[in-house]
């Protein structure tokens, strides 16, 4: 039995320093800053090095008019409420997005996600954390 | 007679009520003494009430041992002995201990073995990588897989080395007939039109150069393949020249070549691989804000009347 002991420990052993590679998923986050009233502003946390492009999506309440952003997004859709950025050479570190809209907004009324391409090269989608 | 005296040579006598009271009083099971001495906790139990049993004097040693008392303390002196004449049976295995099969014992080996064998070889060959002599330098061409007749669309070439170097670089590019080089990056070193081959000589610093250029095939009708086929010849491979990998084909239809999956959209998914594939090429032009619009919009038709790209809303 100890041999097989022996045998366990150098496969464990092994395998831990034997090389593998690891998804990173986790190349850009965002949480909301401000989620209620009529500011909304969002916070993104980017790695290093930071993705070539990443796509946030801001689901707003259908009908609302969107008075100002920054930065300035790349499309919005009163009819579904969805507002698109399309962010690309962006720093790794953080990076707020504001908007103001033109009619309060309570909270879990709106929602978003982000998009880039992961090291592995899939689209990753990230949910905006409250 | 030899024989005989051989025999009580290896035989004593021992004094089992001694042996019983020695052992009680050092609050020791039979069962351990069985073990100690490598027998039956039967035997030691018979040892144990018989006056003067006759066991072997090895066995006697061990049980003097297991009770820490000389073996003259627990030796007959002068009564008669009764021999023990049952043979003294080995310890059996110990109890509730579960045991392996021995066909069962071989799997496991064998399957240990070739997991160890693995994880030995994955490490051999990642660390002979780091210190590998050999240097192998590869080329992998990215292609759209269609473009509208007439229209500009990307080639990208990466050529990769297994480590970094500095050695020259040739590059040459077949373009399928009909098709006309636009811009490059880095700039071509020759670009013959008329015979359709492309040519960078250049260097190779590090371990990975981009090459990207833009083409157009004016002439091929749709439906039609574009047939590419090129080669590299780097500083270290003297007398060979490996073929360019990777995709080598480009189908002429009325798509957009980023909408990879013609559905008349450039998605996230798609607009993320452009991006990805084209951001160590700054000041490349492939026409981008059309992308942009194409994807910000949700959709786009191609006008084979006016040769473009109109920008539709679904």
């Amino acid at each position: 039995m100890k041999l097989y002991r022996l045998l366990w420990v150098v496969l464990v052993t092994g395998a831990i320093f034997v090389p593998t590679y690891v998804n990173a998923e986790g190349l850009v986050t965002g949480r909301y800053l401000q989620e209620t009233g009529k500011e909304v502003a969002i916070e993104l946390e980017i790695s290093s090095p930071p993705p070539p492009l990443v796509i946030v999506i801001q689901n707003l309440p259908q009908g609302i008019k969107i008075v100002a952003s920054d930065p300035e997004m790349k499309t919005y859709d009163p009819g579904t409420g969805e507002a698109k950025w399309l962010l690309s050479n962006v720093a790794s570190g953080k990076m707020r997005i504001s908007l103001q809209i033109d009619r309060p907004v309570k909270k879990g009324e709106i929602s978003g996600e982000i998009r880039f391409r992961n090291e592995a090269g899939q689209m990753a989608s990230i949910a905006l954390k409250n | 007679m030899n024989d005989g005296a051989q025999h009580n040579s290896l035989m004593v006598r021992i004094d089992g009520a001694r042996v019983k009271e020695l052992r009680e009083r050092q609050g020791l099971t039979q069962l351990y003494m069985a073990t100690a001495v490598g027998v039956t906790t039967e035997t030691i139990s018979r040892w144990e009430n018989r006056r003067y049993p006759s066991i072997m004097r090895e066995n006697a040693a061990k049980l003097a041992e297991a009770l820490e008392v000389e073996l003259p303390e627990i030796i007959e002196n002068d009564s008669e002995a009764e021999t023990d004449v049952t043979p003294e049976q080995p310890a059996p295995l110990p109890p509730n201990k579960p045991t392996l099969s021995p066909r069962l014992k071989r799997h496991l080996s064998v399957i240990l073995l070739v997991a160890l064998m693995l994880v030995v070889l994955q490490a051999v060959r990642y660390y002979s990588q780091l210190s590998s002599p050999t240097i192998t330098v590869s080329a992998n061409r990215i292609l759209p897989p269609h473009v509208p007749p007439g229209q500009p669309f990307p080639v990208v070439i990466t050529v990769e080395s297994s480590e970094p170097v500095s050695f020259s670089l040739l590059l040459k590019e077949n373009l399928p007939p009909g098709c006309e080089p636009l811009t490059a990056k880095p700039k071509f070193t020759s670009a013959d039109k008329k015979g359709g081959q492309l040519k960078w000589v250049t260097r190779l610093e590090g371990a990975r150069k981009v090459f990207a250029y833009m083409v157009k095939a004016s002439l091929a009708p749709l439906n039609s393949e574009l047939i590419f086929i090129g080669r590299i010849l780097a500083g270290t491979m003297a007398g060979t020249s490996p073929d360019i990998r990777g995709d080598n084909r480009v189908r002429i239809a009325n798509f957009h070549w980023a909408d990879r999956n013609r559905d008349h959209r450039i998605d996230d998914e798609e607009i993320l691989i452009v991006y990805d594939l084209f951001s160590d090429l700054d000041g490349f032009d492939i026409n981008r804000d059309l992308i942009d619009e194409i994807w910000a919009a949700g959709g786009y038709v191609w006008d084979s009347d006016t040769g473009r790209y109109v920008v539709v809303k679904p």
